[in-house]
């Protein structure tokens, strides 16, 4: 009977205590102190230049270039429009919305830099302080020549939501300049809101939590190494 | 049926001291991003870390002063403990990155440290971009962590007796024993590893360095690429994965990094030991070498009939990487997002579903089926023709190179197809859930299903943080079943089944 309770304790142990630590881990999450995302919104950018943009999944048949054909040039078009059918947007003149992150990487004649056009970059800002999910990041590579990448001042990091820049350029459905990748090559570019810090808010509760286990850690090791001894 | 498993209470209690080990080891992984914390002064991030590290060292602690016992491990306890550890390690793992708030929910930062630490490589975490560096680099040394064999390196620091220690690392699916020795053998991972640490992210910093990159953000990106690359899990620190360092040299030291995790440590231990023969009559070696050679063949053929690139070296930079990436089981991606699926037309992406289930070699960190199994599965088909062939009083005896001459038996091919057939079943069961939500089709669910079941990371969408949590969860079990090879977790049901039955019969 003894050894029955002891074997459902080492069964329902487990198990029990799982369940407590993951119900705190999730409790300590919601209690993240929150900041308004609205704060991050970029106003007054143009709408997309056309709503229904193709899809190419293995599309075989038609001309994709016909697929635009109400696409005037210089127009507003989001990157999802554009790697959903890249061949269709190859040589086209565009517009291109979104937040310089990463960095600036230096090349002889210019700079690369990653433009994101999710919403984190011109709807909520950076996933800090708030809980506004709202998926993968997504964006292309725009090559922005001497002259013009002078003007970003601040590239998104974290804990800072980059410049938002707006850039006209031309689609290169596989640039033989970088090795045949999809890319965006600048031919002009404007700062439409500057790169701003993002304040994290100090997890006051979560710290304290951390603190408490801390200790606990490091008696249970003293316990331990005094019950091996005996 | 009396010879049948009947665990009792010392069989759970030493069950129990040795996951204990492997949390504590964790506990210990947890430690490094939150010293990198506290240097980036990313104070959340640091409690976060404090929780998770504190929890697994209690816990570690608590079960080496109550649960410690003079049973001796057995092959059966060796499994159970060790497809115990990948799941509840990864719930662990899963703490820090929850307590993030990065994650649409538990089962999905569960998702995110399974991937991590079966170096899948698949990932769900909203805004990388913006990600904390601690966090981010706690991703990428959790690869770091399960491609070496979190289990093995644990308990061969922590644990005393080589030959306990064996059984644990068996049934963490490497099954090759370079030295007579299992702590020596798992020690000489660390040598490899730590070898190709250095050396890696030294070539990768100094890459990334040429690429423009300042010294300080090349030395960040070098040290998570070289986690990603020779671990094969195939995490980014951008969300464009390799696209983002727009430079040939950074995608070079890459290749070799994935190509080096491919390979199994016992062909590491043969270059180590200057005999490079080895490598080169292995069986394994050989077959990756052709079925890569033709899986390369039908992506550029596809990608020339898509009409994608214009020029020959861009066909064959893409088409390498991607094809290198997936045969390491790496997942790393030259393309934006889903142009794998809009831009590759339709043989490419085949030709890379046919890679990426074989996978690398065993004995590696690489996942899929694995080169070893398929060489034997052809070895036997072609066995088996031969025999029909002759006379029926003719012997025909089947020979392959692994380590060293060996013969092909039946006991072998019936071991090698087993568990490719049970890839194949775990593939499709994947797909099969994923066409159940309708949002995509055979293709796309099969595709996103080889590479999670292979341990891959190339994705064409399916994966994404607003996936449905079923699909997510069976997505879970299936990187669990490939980085395991099926055997400890079908162990571990048969542990779980014996212990209702002791119950029910008590």
């Amino acid at each position: 009977m003894r050894t029955q309770i002891h074997l459902r304790w080492l069964i329902l142990g487990p198990i029990l205590g799982l369940t407590v630590i993951i119900s705190g881990v999730v409790a300590l999450e919601e209690l993240q102190p929150q900041r308004a995302p609205a704060d991050f919104a970029v106003d007054g950018l143009p709408p997309l230049a056309i709503d229904d943009a193709p899809a190419c999944i293995r599309r075989t048949d038609a001309d994709p270039g016909d697929l635009l054909d109400g696409f005037a040039a210089g127009g507003r078009v989001a990157s999802s429009q554009i790697t959903a059918c890249p061949q269709a947007w190859d040589g086209r003149d565009v517009t291109f919305i979104g937040e310089a992150i990463g960095e600036l990487i230096r090349r002889d004649g210019g700079v690369w830099v990653h433009v994101n056009d999710d919403a984190y970059a011109l709807e909520i800002g950076p996933l800090t302080g708030h809980r506004q999910h709202a998926g993968f990041n997504s964006g292309l590579p725009v090559w922005l020549p001497d002259g013009l990448h002078e003007q970003i001042a601040g590239v998104g990091r974290p804990e800072q939501r980059g410049d938002v820049i707006a850039v006209r350029g031309v689609v290169h459905r596989a640039d033989p300049d970088d090795g045949g990748s999809l890319t965006i090559r600048a031919q002009s570019i404007d700062v439409l809101d500057e790169s701003r810090a993002v304040h994290t808010p100090f997890h006051g509760i979560q710290a304290a939590v951390a603190g408490a286990l801390a200790v606990a850690a490091v008696a249970s090791l003293g316990w331990a190494r005094q019950r091996r001894r005996r | 049926m009396s010879t049948m498993l009947r665990p009792g209470a010392d069989d759970l209690k030493l069950i129990g001291f040795y996951l204990g080990k492997v949390l504590l080891g964790l506990g210990l992984v947890m430690l490094v991003p939150l010293a990198v914390a506290v240097a980036t002064r990313e104070w959340n991030a640091v409690s976060e870390f404090a929780i998770g590290a504190s929890l697994c060292i209690i816990i570690g602690m608590v079960s080496d002063g109550m649960l410690a016992t003079r049973r001796q491990l057995t092959w059966a306890h060796g499994m159970v403990i060790v497809a115990l550890a990948w799941l509840i390690g990864a719930v662990f793992a899963a703490i820090p990155m929850y307590l993030s708030g990065r994650f649409s929910h538990p089962l999905a930062a569960m998702f995110e440290a399974m991937s991590a630490l079966t170096t899948t490589g698949m990932s769900v975490i909203h805004d990388l971009d913006h990600t904390p560096i601690a966090e981010d680099f706690y991703r990428h040394l959790l690869q770091f962590a399960g491609g070496q064999g979190i289990v093995i390196v644990v308990l061969s620091l922590f644990a005393s007796g080589g030959s306990r220690v064996a059984s644990l690392y068996v049934s963490e699916a490497r099954d090759e024993r370079i030295l007579p020795n299992f702590i020596r053998t798992a020690r000489f991972i660390f040598l490899v590893a730590g070898t190709f640490l250095v050396a890696g992210t030294t070539a990768l910093t100094l890459a990334l360095l040429a690429a423009g990159f300042t010294p300080s953000r090349a030395l960040y990106h070098g040290i998570n690429l070289f986690f990603a690359s020779f671990d094969t899990g195939g995490f980014s620190t951008m969300q464009a994965s390799m696209l983002y360092y727009h430079s040939m040299a950074v995608e070079i030291v890459v290749m070799v990094l994935m190509i080096a995790g491919t390979f199994s440590f016992g062909l590491h231990f043969a270059l180590w030991r200057d005999d490079p023969r080895e490598v080169l009559r292995h069986l394994e070696t050989r077959t990756l070498a052709i079925t890569s050679t033709g899986f390369f063949i039908a992506v550029c053929y596809g990608l020339y009939r898509a009409g994608t690139y214009d020029s020959v070296e861009a066909m064959f930079r893409k088409g390498l990487f991607t094809l290198v990436s997936a045969v390491s089981s790496t997942g790393h991606q030259v393309n934006v997002g889903d142009t794998y699926l809009t831009d590759w037309g339709v043989l490419a992406p085949a030709a890379i579903v046919g890679a990426m289930a074989i996978g690398g070699m065993a004995s590696s960190t690489a996942g899929g089926i694995k080169a070893i199994r398929v060489g034997i599965a052809f070895k036997t088909l072609v066995h088996d023709i031969m025999r029909v062939l002759r006379p029926d009083s003719a012997l025909v005896v089947t020979t392959y190179h692994a380590g060293r001459r060996r013969i092909l038996t039946d006991e072998t091919s019936r071991a090698a197809t087993t568990v490719l057939l049970l890839f194949i079943g775990s593939f499709l069961v994947g797909a099969i859930v994923g066409l159940l939500y309708g949002d995509h089709d055979i293709t796309q669910t099969m595709f996103e299903s080889v590479s999670v079941g292979s341990n891959i990371g190339l994705s064409i969408g399916v994966v994404n943080p607003d996936m449905p949590k079923v699909l997510m969860a069976v997505y879970i079990v299936q990187m669990w079943l490939g980085r395991l090879e099926f055997v400890a977790v079908f162990a571990l049901v048969g542990y779980v089944l014996s212990l209702a039955r002791r119950r029910s019969h008590a």
